[in-house]
């Protein structure tokens, strides 16, 4: 019973050009609000989780140093870096340092390391490093500098001989790393450990800096305890995002400000919805009482009306997922409006959206919609069909 | 009796529109509703269309209690059992009179071949085949009116009601359309009632009720 087809009340409805083209813009602009909120979201998300896995990729899980600067890995700090909870660790020899070049100095941070431990943390390649130094490539892009070119380090002069004057050092660049921090990839250097101990003329084993991979990522916090409980004396544990904790908090905020801001753009898209729907209502009162009087019943135009809505809304929302992707292309890939690296802190900017994301956007204008057609269905079945049929066809 | 109609009553806010009406109608006889402007002659006819409720008495059409059906159930007794001629012709714009005509069938999910056949023998008795693939707009006044004869018997109802269907025609065309009705419920059986203003119209039925100020005068 009541089984006009869809179609034929979609032809109905919609059977105008002004109407198809109403319903048309109003799909546009809708799509475009949830496409620039999602947008929006995702660079931030975008920011944080790049960032998060950057500072992962070049700390491990868990960076330590030592309380008084440099420390000896001595029994304990061994027996507790070889605990069951830890997967690989490795210690670091870090300077400052300026590099040479022929117009310019530019203050670096030369690390020491074991390459194979590290790479094996972090996961930055070191394989290439022999008796030279790993540079990175935002680095070796502004000096634009190759693999087998020198470079001029000047480390400042603490023991011995070279009291009060800069010591030099030229060495041969063996490879280019990349960190996904834009700051790293440009101030960060590479060198093998014990050769930086025999240059600086450092005690055997000597570091400063530390890195730990856990078996259970999960447990990142938990483990800092552990570390701290065990060593906390000496050594300052810290997770790997920690460097960045202040702007990756202010990230978390303004993403929630913004969100909330940008409910006005879904809300001035709703109006465009609200327009459409007083259009239909106002021109198409006459064919509702007209199908009413004929046997359809109120459910099954209901069943019409949200069907209706749901489907403007299901297609602003495919149509939004499209607009992203554009976004992202224009925003991200085309080199003239491409955002510059060096105003961030990282390389490159990605656009990532979780499903809670989609669902907080779409949930809400699927929200807004269902209300606006709840409201117009129920001010159409206040009207007695008698009414209605007197006043849309006097 | 197939309509029975017991102590009916229906105001709309203060102004009481229908009072205490009652009245029975045999099995495909017909009858017409006279009264003047304002009267509720046109209400009542919505009441036993059910169109409208009523908010008092009873009304019994073929053994159904209609005012204790709800929306669901009173959408399938308009559809099935009732057709109705609008003074207007309400024919939707959209489409051509054909699919205008066959509306009821698909909205009550009914095979559309039988409905097309009597409609196209329907269409050549009041000599308006011609219209079926035009839009309403292309054609005039009378034909309108046809047309929308022709969906309210399209699927045989048992009960034609017609609310001023003459309202707008002139005597050439009133005369036909009135003997049209009265011949096609004659052919399919239906009992017919008629609401009208025109005595002439009024004259040519043999059972007649005149009401004024909602009440049984006659």
């Amino acid at each position: 019973m009541s089984a006009l087809p869809l179609s034929s009340l979609f032809r109905i409805i919609l059977e105008k050009k002004s109407t198809l083209r109403f319903l048309v813009g109003t799909i546009g602009s809708l799509s475009f609000s949830i496409a620039v909120i999602l947008a929006t979201i995702g660079l931030m998300d975008g920011f944080e989780i790049s960032l998060k896995k950057a500072l992962s990729h070049s700390n491990g899980d868990i960076k330590f140093r030592a309380k008084d600067g440099f420390f000896l890995p001595d029994e304990k700090l061994t027996n507790v870096l070889q605990s069951d909870f830890i997967l690989n660790y490795s210690t670091i020899l870090q300077i400052e340092t300026f590099a040479i070049g022929a117009q310019e100095s530019k203050g670096v941070l030369l690390r020491g390391i074991e390459p194979e431990s590290f790479g094996n943390i972090t996961g930055i390649k070191t394989e290439s490093l022999k008796n030279g130094i790993l540079i990175g490539k935002q680095f070796q892009k502004k000096y634009k500098l190759a693999v087998g070119d020198s470079l001029v380090l000047a480390f400042a002069s603490g023991k011995k001989q070279d009291q009060g004057s800069a010591h030099l050092q030229e060495f041969i660049i063996d490879g280019v790393v990349e960190h996904g921090i834009y700051e790293k990839d440009f101030r960060f250097m590479y060198i093998e450990k014990q050769k930086l101990i025999d240059l600086l003329a450092y005690r055997e084993a000597t570091s400063n800096f530390g890195i730990i991979k856990i078996k259970n990522f999960e447990n990142i916090n938990d483990s800092i305890e552990k570390l701290k409980y065990e060593l906390g004396d000496k050594f300052r544990f810290d997770p790997y995002w920690s460097e960045f904790e202040v702007l990756l908090e202010a990230v978390e905020i303004e993403k929630i400000s913004i969100s909330i801001v940008l409910q006005l753009i879904v809300v001035v898209a709703i109006l465009n919805v609200v327009g459409f729907i007083i259009f239909l209502s106002e021109t198409k009162a006459q064919d509702f009482f007209m199908l009413r009087a004929l046997g359809l019943s109120i459910k099954s135009f209901q069943k019409f009306w949200f069907i209706l809505l749901g489907m403007i809304w299901a297609i602003a929302c495919l149509f939004s997922k499209v607009l992203l992707y554009l976004f992202s292309e224009v925003i991200l890939e085309l080199p003239f409006i491409k955002i510059p690296g060096d105003i961030y802190v990282l390389s490159n900017l990605q656009l990532i959206l979780d499903p809670f994301d989609y669902l907080y956007v779409f949930g809400i204008s699927l929200g807004w919609i269902l209300l606006i057609g709840f409201l117009t269905m129920r001010k159409l079945k206040k009207n007695t069909l008698l009414g209605g049929l007197r006043r849309e066809f006097s | 009796m197939f309509i029975d109609v017991q102590n009916l009553e229906k105001s709309y806010g203060n102004t009481r529109v229908l009072r205490n009406l009652s009245f029975g109608v045999e099995k495909s006889k017909e009858l017409v509703i006279v009264g003047s402007s304002g009267s509720g002659k046109s209400t009542l006819l919505y009441v036993l269309g059910a169109l409208e409720k009523a908010d008092k008495g009873k009304v019994i059409i073929d053994g159904v209690d209609i005012s204790q059906l709800d929306d669901e159930q009173l959408a399938r007794f308009r559809n099935e059992f009732i057709g109705f001629v609008f003074q207007f012709h309400f024919l939707l714009p959209s489409m051509n009179c054909l699919d205008n005509i066959l509306l009821p069938a698909k909205i009550g999910g009914h095979k559309l071949q039988p409905v097309k056949r009597r409609v196209l023998e329907f269409a050549k008795i009041l000599k308006v085949e011609h219209c079926l693939k035009k839009y309403p707009f292309e054609i005039s006044g009378g034909e309108q009116q046809r047309i929308n004869i022709i969906r309210a018997i399209s699927l045989n109802p048992k009960l034609i009601l017609c609310d001023e269907p003459t309202g707008n025609l002139d005597s050439k065309n009133t005369q036909t359309v009135v003997e049209l009705l009265r011949g096609l419920s004659e052919k399919t059986n239906s009992t017919l009632l008629l609401v009208t203003h025109d005595v002439g119209v009024a004259e040519s039925f043999s059972h007649k009720i005149t009401i004024e100020d909602g009440q049984i005068i006659s």
